[in-house]
């Protein structure tokens, strides 16, 4: 069984041993919203307010999902998109990258 | 195991309570609570704390040893219970096995938070922290996943943003009588769809609940010896609580709040009573569209039809199952840690005929949900007027 996010045992067997596979880039977009009012942390550098925030959730093939932020406002559901590295926010005084998703044009 | 009854309850008024630290909300609703129950200076075998937020927000930890420090309940077991939203409902059901268990006689379960002191941007993110890192680190907030949540829900189920306003002002209007409440502000659905601020698309601040300052207390006992002290004791009927994955994301089906399932289920077997048995529910509606997917998850109706009950009036407080009466989170108000049991106060209220301006007629069976995280830790209880 495929899983995102980890866990210390195995959501079907309670299986110990795993290995960690490529997802590739592709996947549907599930759901997502668009965040007004984002937390602490997402301020950006040299903008008194930020704009809103686009969030979703993202299927791949196999069905795993995982939710992050979207490159575009203009998406739907059913769309499919494609994920890409970049910054997210800061945790404290740290800046976190991860995976963020845009619509496939 | 014993019947445990409840035998006092009291709260202090949810909403911004300026002047007020955390430890004099807890202590107000406890003194309260004691009045009420009648026990004087009788010594209590234990005492449970909800807060979530007391190290964070107020400064202050270990806040179950202050309480009893403040109440003079020397030499009383206390504890302080963290479990996300679903504090007050965790408490609750501690102080309800430790009676039931015979181990203690006489507990006092208290629940509180202070939020309102805190900016804004801070809270949204020390809330957020209740999420999974997965989510948390992306920027996701509670509000988010409960935006994210009513998006699939509407695709899914044809819910709209107006069913959503229809929560809010059903709520609202129950809080209009409701002296507690933190919101008195009469509000129409056409307002809401064209006037509110949008917090995270499609809800608006209407259908995210206010955060609050606020305090609730309950105390209980045997079932045997409840009449000692009241007329009208409660009996805990039966609890139930249920897990969920972390990550809603994760979930097989995203829109189904299975813990809720799981809690529902095993308060219903324990108080061997069925959906159709209870007059009068308290939910957890942090955001609108949780209260009509708990009232299908809870057992009172099927899956997508929450929100045709909600349109035929069968939920308003005149209606055949009405769904917090108090105004719920939604316009009582949530204070973290004291939003579970404030529920178990006004139900209790309701139960002895004591729910001036908000009495649910003849109400003799309720039902309490206290939901964590976004739906992965949820406790039930069924409370019932005692015979």
């Amino acid at each position: 069984m495929v899983t995102y996010p980890k866990h210390a045992r195995c959501l079907n067997c309670k299986g110990r041993t795993f290995e960690e596979i490529e997802l590739g880039d592709e996947c549907t977009l599930l759901t997502y919203t668009k965040l007004f009012a984002y937390p602490e942390g997402l301020e950006l550098e040299y903008v008194w307010e930020r704009p809103p925030i686009m969030l979703g959730i993202v299927e791949f093939k196999g069905g795993v999902r995982a939710v992050g932020q979207l490159t575009s406002e203009d998406v739907k559901i059913g769309m499919k998109m494609r994920s890409v590295w970049g910054w997210l926010r800061k945790v404290e005084e740290d800046d976190v990258y991860g995976f963020r998703f845009e619509p496939i044009k | 195991m014993r019947e445990v009854a409840i035998i006092g309850c009291g709260m202090t008024k949810f909403g911004y309570l300026e002047g007020k630290g955390l430890m004099d909300l807890l202590t107000e609703a406890s003194l309260n609570a004691l009045d009420d129950a009648g026990t004087g200076d009788k010594d209590f075998d234990a005492v449970y704390v909800s807060n979530v937020a007391g190290g964070e927000l107020s400064h202050q930890r270990a806040i179950a040893s202050g309480l009893v420090d403040r109440l003079n309940l020397f030499p009383a077991a206390a504890d302080r219970v963290e479990n996300g939203p679903a504090s007050g409902g965790s408490a609750v059901k501690n102080a309800f096995l430790a009676v039931a268990s015979g181990i203690n006689n006489l507990v006092l379960v208290v629940g509180g938070e202070k939020m309102m002191a805190t900016p804004r941007a801070r809270m949204t993110d020390a809330i957020a922290t209740i999420a999974h890192p997965v989510e948390y680190l992306h920027g996701v907030t509670l509000p988010a996943l409960a935006a994210m949540f009513a998006r699939l829900y509407m695709h899914r189920y044809g819910v709209t943003r107006k069913h959503l306003a229809m929560v809010t002002v059903k709520n609202h209007t129950n809080a209009l009588k409701n002296p507690y409440a933190h919101e008195h502000t009469p509000i129409s659905v056409e307002s809401i769809l064209e006037e509110a601020t949008m917090v995270s698309d499609p809800l608006t601040a209407y259908d995210c609940c206010p955060t609050s300052d606020g305090a609730a207390a309950l105390v209980l006992c045997p079932a045997e010896k409840a009449r000692e002290f009241c007329d009208t004791p409660v009996r805990v009927a039966g609890f139930g609580q249920g897990t969920d994955r972390h990550a809603v994301h994760e979930r097989e089906d995203p829109t189904i709040l299975n813990a809720l399932r799981v809690a529902s289920q095993r308060a219903f077997k324990m108080a061997n009573l069925k959906p159709k048995d209870i007059d009068v529910v308290e939910l957890h509606d942090a955001f609108t569209i949780l209260e009509i997917a708990q009232s299908e998850d809870a057992g009172f109706f099927a899956k997508g039809q929450g929100h045709k009950a909600l349109e035929e009036g069968v939920t308003a407080i005149d209606g055949k199952l009405p769904i917090n009466p108090s105004g719920g989170l939604n316009a009582r108000g949530h204070a973290l840690g004291a939003t579970g049991v404030a529920q178990i106060v006004e139900q209790t209220r309701q139960l002895r005929g004591d729910a001036e301006g908000i009495q649910v007629s003849g109400a003799s069976r309720a039902y309490c949900c206290s939901f964590g995280g976004f739906g992965n830790n949820v406790v039930v209880h069924i409370l019932e007027r005692a015979g």
